[in-house]
């Protein structure tokens, strides 16, 4: 008897201690998103601010957004955001599943070779080539035009496939070669048969696909000069820069809080997709 | 008994432990002397010049590369020390910002490591050749004489083939050499034959053209109307195009050799029917994978080219910037990385920026991962709940793009943000911190804001993997009376840490590739402490690479260099792990 209540006391002790530590840390997880949902509520420009809570609340922030004049064509960035994702997550995602579903169920001689050669791609600095980039399109006048930006997004596509493949790899090969023996071709197995059953990961692969024009500021910013011709990140990016934040940091958190909001119910809503993702790339590789 | 459960009582002290280590470090030299016994003259002077100049063994046996590798760190070595390293190591030369004691002792640390490996690898290969095989050789060896016999044996076959054939088709055979589809369009191949011939009088039409051109501007990088790094990517265009058409030359000849092989078979040769049926199965990925690799090609490999070719030009050095018909860039060779290395204050800067990269990379990726573990754990905790809330709230972290959550940091601990007022208003400052102003402050918030960053998605991530551990293990130990931190020692630890350690190793090769936490949180400052040249205290090789190639008088063949460097440094780390992981090697054992 006595030692069940000690058991119970135990447990009650590692319930209450457990739950206060996961309380403290999503409070310190969620403390910056709340200052910045404080902020973009806050009357005035700059981050400064004698309280952490602001003394008055308004809507202008969220206002002048819209309706400003120094550059903030906020409006038209999320239109060319939304474009630009939707056309990307339709482009990266067929080429990324088309690439990784290739190399996870055929065997050709420059299999291995090609894979090799991601491999070694990826272990180059981005930003080396970047520089390069920018010239190439210089040559071809694309400078200046959203569809380079797509255009580079998708190209790069095909190198993504590892975190796909080895998804992939575990979807058992013995199905399509049933199919294969009914009679079926290759883009019929791929439709009807496959990309059900990889339903996770291409989800997983569209929403990162999806996601990459609201954060990319650095490929973008290179590419998308003029203020009506950017993304949403190029112009909140801009608006932290030294020069400029002191004047429009509560609109900038007001623009954060604008495109957070759909990103995460979009991460919450596709959480489980998400896990699966990750530990299919993480797992192999 | 499956092997988990053997695995969790099998007890080794500490003391047993080190004794293993020891035994298994010593085996090396103890077979060493055993094997010098055992062979003939030419194995013991390979074994015994080893000792004295490793890899001078490997070259007596053949294997030159190995060989020339080992002799050349040696020597390397040797020169270091012998020039400037035992000043370094006794302290006779000191500088204020690099602390060349440490340097000197990693130098010497590593070359004792490859020493150890040299003498391992030399001993291997006498043991192998006592036994009566044959060495493996030298590499660059055997692929050419892989190729020779390939050709050979290619060509033996075709004149098989022209000996036996008819008449009308030695002709088609001897044309095929120079006409690309001839053969196939005769045997009614039409659609390759005519692709093949189409690819001809392209290549032809674009060489004659522009092709040309192209390649001597390459060389020269001197062309008149072309602006120099025009020249560069016209210049790689034309390789990677006559590359494919030597490819598509071979190709020809392979179908042309095939389709007359199953002719005198007696066979009928593949019709276009045959072919695109050929296509929609076996050959799908023809198909699937050639507008990825194109693009691959047009905007990865063509731009990592030009960028690995920059490093050996003059392209930015004091303003070189290349203008149409007035000034052009050269070959420099390896010019840039002599001034990276050379000259003592960009030296410095590389030493100090290399140091910090690796002390980032190294705690970033583990702070995030054990925290994340520990985040995992917690939340998978039976009396933790609700945890589809805790989780949730965790993933909003996730979800706000980078950009703002770390462009956020950074305002919320400047001097005049809200950490300051806060601190300042519940009195534990009297004076506001500039934390972004010190270095040493700013390295730690960056590492503690990264966790910030990062801990959310290792936490999804070990979550998934917890759940894939089956039930059994742990019913079996906690019958078995194994205690919960024992089960989290022998079961949870091993079994995770076996799943992610290719992702581990990825994510210590991207944490030294990561832009994004550095550049937003500090841009590389605060200047001046420690480091000279344009970096700051707190940039690592990246952001460094970034400043010189997008600052105002951009130094575009030392950001290349700084870029191949870095590329050669995450190479030998993910390749060293990578072919040795199981995930590599098993590639087909894990399917189901």
């Amino acid at each position: 008897m006595k030692t069940q209540t000690h058991v119970t006391s135990r447990k009650i002790f590692d319930t209450v201690w457990s739950n206060l530590i996961a309380i403290i840390l999503v409070i310190i997880w969620l403390i910056p998103i709340i200052w910045v949902i404080a902020a973009s509520f806050r009357v005035g420009n700059g981050f400064m601010s004698t309280t952490f809570f602001p003394s008055a609340y308004t809507f202008d922030n969220y206002i002048n957004l819209f309706h400003s004049t120094a550059g903030i064509k906020f409006l038209s960035w999320v239109k060319n955001t939304i474009l630009i994702a939707v056309v990307n997550t339709v482009l990266t995602t067929l080429f990324t599943i088309i690439t990784a579903y290739t190399l996870s169920r055929f065997r050709f001689k420059m299999r291995k070779p090609l894979m090799n050669i991601a491999l070694i791609l990826g272990m180059f600095p981005g930003f080396m080539a970047m520089i390069a980039v920018y010239l190439i399109l210089n040559l071809l006048g694309l400078i200046g035009n959203i569809w380079a930006l797509l255009l580079v997004y998708a190209s790069g596509a095909g190198l993504g496939f590892f975190v796909s493949k080895g998804y992939f790899d575990t979807i058992s090969k013995e199905i399509d070669e049933a199919a294969i023996l009914d009679g079926a071709n290759q883009f019929q197995v791929f439709f009807k048969i496959f990309l059900p059953l990889a339903k996770p990961i291409i989800i997983y692969t569209a929403l990162m696909a999806f996601m990459t024009p609201w954060t990319d500021y650095i490929l973008a910013g290179l590419i998308l000069r003029d203020p009506a011709d950017m993304t949403v990140a190029v112009g909140l990016y801009n608006m932290t820069l030294e020069n400029r934040i002191s004047s429009q940091f509560t609109m900038f958190a007001a623009g954060c809080i604008l495109i957070a909001i759909p990103s995460v119910i979009l991460y919450i809503a596709l959480q489980r997709f998400m896990v699966e993702g990750i530990s299919a790339g993480a797992v192999k590789g | 008994m499956n092997a988990p459960e053997q695995k969790l009582y099998s007890p080794l002290s500490i003391k047993e432990k080190c004794a293993h280590f020891i035994a298994r470090f010593v085996l090396p030299f103890r077979r060493f002397k055993e094997t010098f016994k055992k062979s003939d003259l030419k194995g013991r002077i390979a074994l015994s010049s080893s000792l004295i100049l490793p890899g001078s063994g490997n070259i007596l046996l053949g294997e030159i590369e190995t060989g020339v590798l080992y002799l050349a760190v040696a020597s390397l070595y040797f020169l270091y020390l012998f020039t400037i390293g035992w000043k370094h190591l006794f302290g006779i030369i000191r500088l204020d910002y690099v602390n060349l004691l440490s340097i000197a002792i990693i130098v010497t640390i590593v070359f004792l490591i490859m020493y150890y490996l040299s003498l391992e690898s030399i001993e291997k290969n006498v043991v192998w050749r006592n036994s009566g095989k044959k060495l493996k050789g030298s590499y660059i060896f055997r692929f050419f004489s892989f190729i020779i016999k390939k050709f050979e044996s290619f060509f033996s076959a075709y004149r098989k083939i022209y000996r036996l054939s008819e008449k009308k088709h030695r002709f088609r055979l001897i044309i095929s050499y120079f006409v690309m589809g001839v053969d196939q369009l005769f045997d009614q191949q039409y659609l390759k034959g005519s692709l093949f011939l189409i690819c001809e009088l392209g290549y032809i039409t674009y060489m004659g053209i522009a092709g040309g051109a192209h390649l001597g501007g390459l060389f020269t990088l001197h062309v008149l109307n072309q602006v120099s790094t025009a020249s560069l990517v016209y210049g790689i265009l034309s390789i990677l195009i006559t590359l494919f058409f030597i490819y598509l030359y071979i190709a020809n000849l392979a179908t042309v050799r095939s389709n007359n092989e199953i002719r005198l078979a007696g066979k009928l040769v593949p019709t276009v029917k045959d072919e695109i049926s050929n296509i929609n199965n076996k050959k799908f990925y023809l198909v699937s994978l050639s507008l990825p690799v194109a693009g691959a090609i047009a905007f990865t490999i063509i731009p990592l080219l030009f960028m690995i070719l920059i490093a050996f030009t003059d392209y930015g050095t004091s303003g070189t910037i290349p203008i149409m018909n007035s000034r052009w860039i050269n070959w420099t060779f390896f010019n840039s990385f002599v001034q990276l290395f050379g000259y003592a204050d960009n030296l410095q800067t590389l030493v100090n920026v290399f140091q910090w990269t690796m002390i980032w990379a190294i705690l970033a990726t583990f702070t995030c991962y054990f925290g994340g573990f520990f985040l995992a754990l917690l939340l998978g905790k039976k009396n933790v709940k609700p945890k589809i809330l805790y989780r949730s709230l965790f993933v909003v972290a996730m979800a706000v793009p980078q950009f703002v959550t770390l462009r956020v940091m950074n305002t919320m601990f400047n001097e005049f943000g809200p950490i300051n007022t806060i601190l300042m208003n519940w009195g534990l400052i009297s004076e506001r911190i500039a934390f972004w102003d010190n270095a040493n402050l700013a390295k730690t918030l960056i590492i503690f804001v990264n966790m910030w960053v990062g801990i959310p998605f290792y936490m999804l991530l070990i979550s998934g993997l917890l759940l894939n551990i089956p039930k059994d293990y742990y019913e079996a130990a906690s019958i078995e009376g194994a205690s919960k931190g024992q089960q989290f020692r022998k079961i949870t630890f091993p079994h995770i840490f076996f799943m992610t350690t290719p992702l581990l190793i990825t994510s210590f090769v991207s944490n030294i590739n990561n832009f994004n936490v550095i550049w937003l949180l500090t841009g590389g400052g605060p200047l001046g402490q420690g480091t000279g040249g344009v970096a700051g205290s707190t940039d690592i090789l990246i952001t460094w690479l970034y400043k010189l190639t997008m600052q105002n008088n951009p130094e575009y063949n030392l950001g290349a260099a700084i870029g191949i460097i870095m590329f050669i440094i995450s190479a030998i780390i993910a390749l060293l792990i990578f072919r040795n992981s199981s995930a590599y090697k098993r590639e087909e054992e894990f399917r189901q």
